[in-house]
């Protein structure tokens, strides 16, 4: 990429970052209630003179939002209404849950439905094909509040091949393979959204990208099928799943939240519906303001993914 | 780590062409009936020559030559006939043994070399892979082999031109490029498909020179498919004029300049543009449309377009019939050149046949 279409790349995510955190900041302060009020319970008008001084309550909008903004970029994130400890403190617990989670469940989303999509562009319409894009449609219907607590009751209840909803985790980094096992259910809960969205955009590109000249000179190669939808297929068929991935990051967020509801994980989500029945807004500004970052971020990571897989992009940013 | 050679090693037939193809049909089977694309061709091709395969577009050329090599997908198609190629049945080989012999043994060059690579993988890669594949090559032999081909088929800085990707190049190095990956391996047949149609006449003359060449140097037989008679001029043994997926006329190619007999051919040779003319000369095209193969007409198929037709041709089908030259073969009932013809051509001029009167 040249050094203009980095500035002004870098320029379009201030621009969008200040947007974002302003209408954040803007729409829940509009909602009802008081944080210093819920801060300071039953305490007196003493405590709450003293809590609105420290969030700025009495000062106009602007000058909030600085404030507020302020305590973003120092990275202590202010402190949460209830209790009242520093936001910065609960986030380092609980992000790494979330990320795993979304993490986990795309690589189960992306195993299952990338050879279900190219075993179905490879005889389409038949049997096979048929049966995978009515079972994924299938899922499609199931949404994550509905499978996670079926999931929860058949594998951790009948068949209690799982860890039930509360078991203990250690991180990843100490015990992945306990890690693993306690985050399987709930990140399949997030996956089986994605399966059928993958399979079915994967597969429709594939059939596409199959019909090509440079597929048909690979044949004419005498390389075997496996070869061909690895090496030559695949990676040209994968624009529009990236693309919709991207977009995607919405709907995982939602999936987490209820994912972690239903197998009592304390990831983000967790913690945000947490926030949201507590009425502790500062913790709910902050999450929102990282699955808003996060979204922006994964959309530069998905810009960045096209150039690596085409080629052809890379040249159009570089003119 | 020794790697495994994926080549089926073939025999030449002694006192045999290389390549026979005896009465290969190719029809597809669609909504709107069977579509006869290739309609009971034959011909052989022996070691070392080239043949032309000419017609215009729609005549089946691509369907006749990715039907020899069995490159057409099994879905809806109908394939008779027999394919032999050194001692290989191609009719019958297993998908295992075409494959062995694709890409080592016969290749094809596309018409298209923009679309025919890869857009997302390296030019280095689109060589090498076969050379890995095929020959169990090591990365660096594979590598250096690679840069020699490059070399070899006039692409300028191959060690660095490895490493672009197809678009970065031009259409003429594109088609260098497809053609250096036909060759890798070393094939014994290869099949060029319209190879220079959409490049520009100079480097359309350039690819077909290099062609020429690498065949000399590898004693290679070369089928090359083009919609243009004034291509094959001096660059092939034989042509076989295709039309409405049969062959109407086969003869060593200067017979076929010199003593054409079907009036298809005719049409055609007054159609090819010449290097030698001025670029403004207006081309004589041939009036009205080839026939629609799912629907084709009784008879001669070019009758209805045909300036020396008569009530027979409307009736029965011409067979392929050897002319006085040897090795010429025609179909046509009325042919260029004999009185028949030539009677048959000036009764029509005389009756005012719309096909008969462009004709001087
Ligand atoms: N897969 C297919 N299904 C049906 N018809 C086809 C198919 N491929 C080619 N054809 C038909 O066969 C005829 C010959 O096509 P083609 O070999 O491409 O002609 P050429 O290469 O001489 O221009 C055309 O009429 C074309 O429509
Ligand atoms: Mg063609």
């Amino acid at each position: 990429m040249s050094k203009l279409v980095v500035v002004r790349r870098v320029l379009e995510i201030i621009v969008t970052l200040v947007l974002v955190t302003l209408v954040t900041f803007f729409f829940t302060s509009k909602l009802p209630g008081n944080e210093a009020a819920v801060i300071c319970g039953p305490a007196g008008p003493a405590c709450l003179a003293k809590e609105g001084a420290l969030l700025y309550l009495n000062h106009p909008f602007f000058p909030r939002y600085l404030h507020w903004l302020g305590n973003l970029f120092s990275g202590t994130f202010g402190l949460s209404a209830a209790p009242t400890e520093p936001i910065a403190t609960l986030l380092k617990q609980s992000y790494p849950i979330t990320l795993e989670l979304v993490i986990f469940s795309q690589l189960i989303a992306i195993v299952v439905a990338v050879p279900l999509a190219m075993y179905s562009a490879v005889r389409p319409n038949k049997v096979f094909d048929r049966m995978s894009t009515a079972a994924t449609f299938a899922t499609l219907s199931l949404p994550a509040f509905i499978v996670g607590p079926l999931l929860r009751y058949f594998f951790t209840v009948k068949l209690p091949w799982f860890p039930g909803a509360g078991s203990t985790m250690p991180s990843i980094g100490v015990n992945p393979a306990q890690n693993l096992y306690v985050m399987f259910l709930p990140s399949l809960t997030i996956a089986v959204g994605s399966i059928a969205v993958y399979q079915r955009l994967l597969r429709a590109d594939m059939i596409a990208t199959l019909e090509e000249d440079f597929i048909v000179m690979a044949r004419a190669k005498g390389l075997t099928t496996w070869r061909i939808l690895f090496r030559h297929a695949l990676r040209p068929s994968t624009f529009t799943v990236m693309t919709v991935g991207g977009v995607q990051i919405g709907s995982l967020i939602v999936g987490a939240i209820i994912g972690e509801q239903v197998f009592g994980l304390t990831g983000l989500g967790y913690q945000l519906v947490l926030a949201v029945t507590k009425a502790d807004l500062p913790t709910v500004q902050i999450i929102t303001v990282i699955v808003a970052v996060a979204y922006i971020l994964m959309n530069l990571i998905i810009d960045f993914l096209y150039t690596v897989i085409d080629p052809r992009v890379r040249r159009a940013r570089t003119t | 780590m020794s790697r495994k050679r994926h080549v089926r090693d073939i025999d030449d037939l002694e006192d045999r062409p290389l390549l026979e193809v005896e009465n290969l049909k190719t029809y597809f089977q669609t909504g709107h009936g069977i579509v006869k694309s290739v309609d009971g061709v034959s011909f052989d091709l022996e070691r070392g020559r080239t043949l032309a395969i000419v017609g215009e577009s729609g005549s089946g050329k691509t369907v006749l030559s990715r039907s020899v090599m069995g490159l057409l997908p099994p879905q809806n198609v109908i394939r008779e006939g027999r394919v032999r190629f050194g001692d290989v049945d191609l009719t019958n080989a297993s998908p295992q043994e075409l494959r062995g012999l694709w890409g080592a043994q016969i290749s094809m060059v596309f018409q298209d070399p923009v679309t025919s690579l890869n857009p997302v993988v390296r030019a280095g890669r689109q060589i090498t892979e076969s050379l890995r594949y095929h020959l169990a090559m090591s990365r660096q032999d594979a590598k250096e082999t690679a840069i020699s081909l490059f070399r070899s088929v006039g692409i300028p800085e191959p060690e660095n031109r490895m490493q672009w990707y197809p678009h970065q190049f031009s259409g003429g190095m594109c088609q260098r490029i497809v053609i250096a990956a036909a060759i890798a391996c070393g094939p014994k047949l290869l099949l060029a498909d319209e190879p220079t149609t959409g490049l520009d006449v100079t480097v359309s003359a350039q690819i077909l020179d290099l062609l020429n060449r690498l065949q000399q140097e590898r004693y290679m037989s070369v089928i090359i498919v083009t919609h243009d008679l004034g291509v094959v001029t001096g660059r092939s043994d034989d042509v076989i004029v295709m039309y409405a997926g049969q062959v109407v006329e086969r003869a060593p190619t200067t017979t076929l300049f010199r003593d054409a007999r079907m009036p298809y051919t005719e049409a055609l040779l007054k159609s090819a543009p010449r290097l030698s003319n001025p670029s403004h000369t207006r081309l004589h095209t041939i009036p009205g449309n080839p026939p629609n193969p799912a629907n084709l007409p009784k008879g001669c198929r070019f009758a209805p377009r045909c300036p020396y037709v008569q009530p027979k041709c409307r009736e029965e089908e011409p067979p392929l019939r050897q002319a006085e030259a040897p090795r010429h073969w025609y179909a046509c009932w009325y042919p260029v050149g004999t009185p028949e013809g030539v009677r048959a051509l000036e009764e029509n001029q005389a009756a005012g046949v719309p096909a008969a009167m462009g004709v001087v």
